[in-house]
């Protein structure tokens, strides 16, 4: 289809075709409405919480920082490391909201207080909840996910796999109707089921760069909806609150089949 | 001894039954082992007066199996004292009650055989001629408790009815001809007794934190659930939603006939206002915490002044507020285990570990920083062992907080993993 013919519906059908002039003007107009339409897009979505993490990775990801208002996975690759990435995303989204609570859903839940503290999580706003049973877990999960008083939600299902496609996708639902971060901490697998979660993370704790109360991980971006997957290896300054990056690489593609 | 009007009635098993005649009043006393009080004034004029209240109890025992004899009318340990005496079904006046106690012979006192004895052989058949007697007599000859007795009988020393069930501070209740067995006609009856209960909260400025729900079954049986919340609150709709759950349990089978609702914990409601700001109120989150406290177990960590990792923290309802201090000088774990595991660690001699074997897999530590040396509180636990902790960096990454009980020149040093650090 020539291009010049494409999208003029202004003009009733039957009429000639117009002058050049007249033609270049729709376009310029068509091309104008097209922008600010997708000005308009953007601004909505610039409307919705995003969380920093910091400079360089923010920058590879389409939104400029994890988008707050969804559902986010982490495979613990090391249980500790996962712990403290989690607390941080945790921690980052309270901050976005200071009067919101974190929910802290588990089976035994053992958090330490003063350990997250350290990663930024103020331990004054954080509520354990000990849900011995799946079903009641993920229950709990979603009405706090819904609830937009509560800043951030973490499932935390150490022995056992996360919730299935169809409890993921409520979970997604709730976190959007409340507005808090939704996290799913479970255990690490080489094949990890399709999920609407907006992000999938892996994270192992490496030992360069790390200190005495410097965590140092290596966080690998497995899955973002409109994203690129990447490795980086960053480490946690708790006094400056900053996790610096030292190195970034794509990871390999696996081909599927 | 005051306007009190009481209940007696004799039943076998008493105490079986106690809980279950609150459907009459709710301050009900088992006074002997086959003997139950209630008081009942100002109960009886909604069954038309003290004769028809006498024959709804009745009825109510008969149709769950009980031929039980009553009387209604002042004190209750003369009433007792009647009913032993083959009185029977009949409300007394006070005047009545004041004519007819004084015939009765002492065995209908709740006194031991000698004493009953001794009084018939001395002549005094009747509690009127113990009470010609002079006083000081009596005490003399028998035990101050007969005297005792004797005041409580003609209500002249106070006898107070230890209830079952501390009666609540509200209360209403509903009576149904035909019983209600489906969840949909339970919700109705919950949401009716809801707005009368709220209206008399709401009328004296107070909030419920915790409401019961009992009812009485057909068959004889009551069943009872509760709700709680951590805000007080007299809003029907809240209530309604917290009961949603626990109404689940109640088992209809052939019908309720009776419900009661009633609170025993009430706090004074304090007009809150909305945020000025777009920030939510803690109400919401209040309500959010009631709903899954039905559920499952919430709870919130406060600091304690104490070094000792495992009581560090202490639990908090989750309503409370949390003290902002937490002192953090040293980097401490973000998960500490509950069950700290075991290790075998190869260390040098200054006591830094070089190398740690968990469940069978051998991990070479980069480095550790330590020792930290915690001291028990003796105080508390005479034998604990010091503990040394360090926080080490393993070659292939993870960071743990691994301790030594006991000192590095310690013949038998034990090695555990007790946190994992971020």
């Amino acid at each position: 289809m020539p291009a010049k013919t494409e999208h003029i519906m202004n003009k009733p059908p039957g009429t000639p075709m117009s002058t050049t002039t007249e033609m270049e003007t729709d376009r310029a107009a068509l091309l104008a409405s097209l922008r600010a339409r997708l000005a308009r897009g953007s601004a909505a979505q610039g409307t919705r919480p995003r969380i920093s993490l910091c400079p360089e990775i923010d920058a590879t990801l389409p939104e400029g920082g994890l988008p707050g208002a969804c559902l986010h996975e982490i495979l613990a690759a090391e249980p500790g490391a996962a712990t403290g990435f989690a607390t941080l995303l945790l921690a980052r989204a309270q901050a976005l909201n200071p009067s919101g609570s974190v929910l802290w859903i588990s089976q035994d839940p053992d958090a330490y207080p003063q350990g997250l503290a350290r990663l930024g999580l103020a331990p004054q706003h954080l509520v354990l909840v000990r849900a011995p049973r799946a079903q009641d877990a993920l229950w709990a999960t979603e009405e706090a996910a819904r609830c937009p008083a509560v800043a951030a939600t973490l499932l935390h299902s150490p022995l056992r796999e996360g919730p299935d496609m169809t409890a993921c996708r409520r979970l997604q639902l709730a976190a959007e109707t409340g507005g808090g971060l939704t996290v799913l901490l479970g255990p690490d697998t080489d094949t990890p089921a399709p999920s609407p979660a907006r992000s999938r993370w892996r994270v192992r704790a490496a030992a360069e760069g790390a200190g005495h109360g410097q965590p140092a991980w290596e966080l690998e971006l497995l899955l973002h909806r409109g994203g690129v997957p990447r490795r980086w290896n960053c480490t946690w300054n708790p006094v400056q609150d900053r996790l610096s990056v030292l190195e970034s690489s794509p990871t390999e593609r696996r081909r599927r089949g | 001894m005051g306007a009190a009007r009481h209940l007696v009635l004799l039943i076998p098993d008493a105490a079986r039954w106690a809980e279950w005649s609150r459907r009459f009043s709710p301050l009900v006393g088992v006074v002997a082992e086959d003997a139950l009080a209630m008081e009942v004034s100002g109960l009886t004029h909604l069954s038309g007066g003290e004769e028809g209240f006498l024959d709804q109890v009745r009825q109510g025992f008969a149709r769950a199996g009980q031929d039980v004899p009553a009387l209604l009318g002042g004190a209750w340990p003369a009433l007792l004292a009647l009913l032993r005496g083959g009185w029977r079904d009949r409300v007394l006046s006070p005047a009545e009650q004041a004519h007819a106690w004084p015939t009765l012979h002492p065995r209908t006192l709740p006194l031991p055989k000698r004493d009953i004895v001794t009084l018939h052989r001395a002549g005094l058949r009747r509690l009127q001629d113990i009470r010609d007697q002079h006083r000081a007599v009596v005490t003399y000859r028998m035990r101050d408790g007969l005297l005792k007795i004797l005041d409580q009988v003609a209500g002249e020393a106070p006898a107070p009815i230890a209830p079952v069930r501390e009666p609540p501070i509200q209360s209403v209740t509903e009576d149904y001809t035909a019983p209600l067995i489906t969840r949909p006609a339970l919700d109705m009856a919950l949401e009716r007794l809801l707005t009368r209960l709220c209206a008399h909260l709401h009328e004296a400025g107070l909030g419920a934190r915790r409401m019961a729900l009992a009812g009485w079954r057909m068959d004889g049986s009551w069943q009872e659930v509760t709700a709680g919340s951590g805000l007080a609150s007299c809003q029907a709709e809240k209530w309604a939603m917290l009961f949603r759950e626990p109404l689940g349990k109640l088992r209809p089978e052939l019908g309720f006939e009776r419900f009661a609702l009633s609170t025993d914990h009430v706090d004074p409601l304090r007009a809150s206002q909305p945020g000025l700001d777009a920030s939510t109120p803690p109400e919401v989150l209040g309500r959010l915490l009631d709903r899954l406290a039905q559920r499952v177990e919430l709870w919130r960590l406060q600091p304690l002044p104490s070094y000792w990792p495992e009581r560090s923290t202490q639990r908090l309802d989750a309503h409370a507020q949390v003290a902002p201090e937490w002192i953090t000088p040293v980097p401490r774990p973000v998960r500490l285990l509950r069950r700290p595991k075991v290790l075998h660690a190869t260390a040098t001699p200054a006591g830094a570990p070089l190398r740690l074997e968990l469940e069978g897999r051998t991990h070479q530590v980069l480095h550790a920083w330590g020792p930290e040396r915690l001291e028990p509180e003796w105080w508390r636990n005479a034998r604990a062992r010091s503990r040394d902790y360090y926080a080490v960096q393993l070659a292939d990454g993870p960071r743990w907080w691994v301790c030594r009980t006991g000192k590095p020149d310690d013949p038998d040093p034990r090695w555990y993993l007790h946190g994992l650090m971020g």
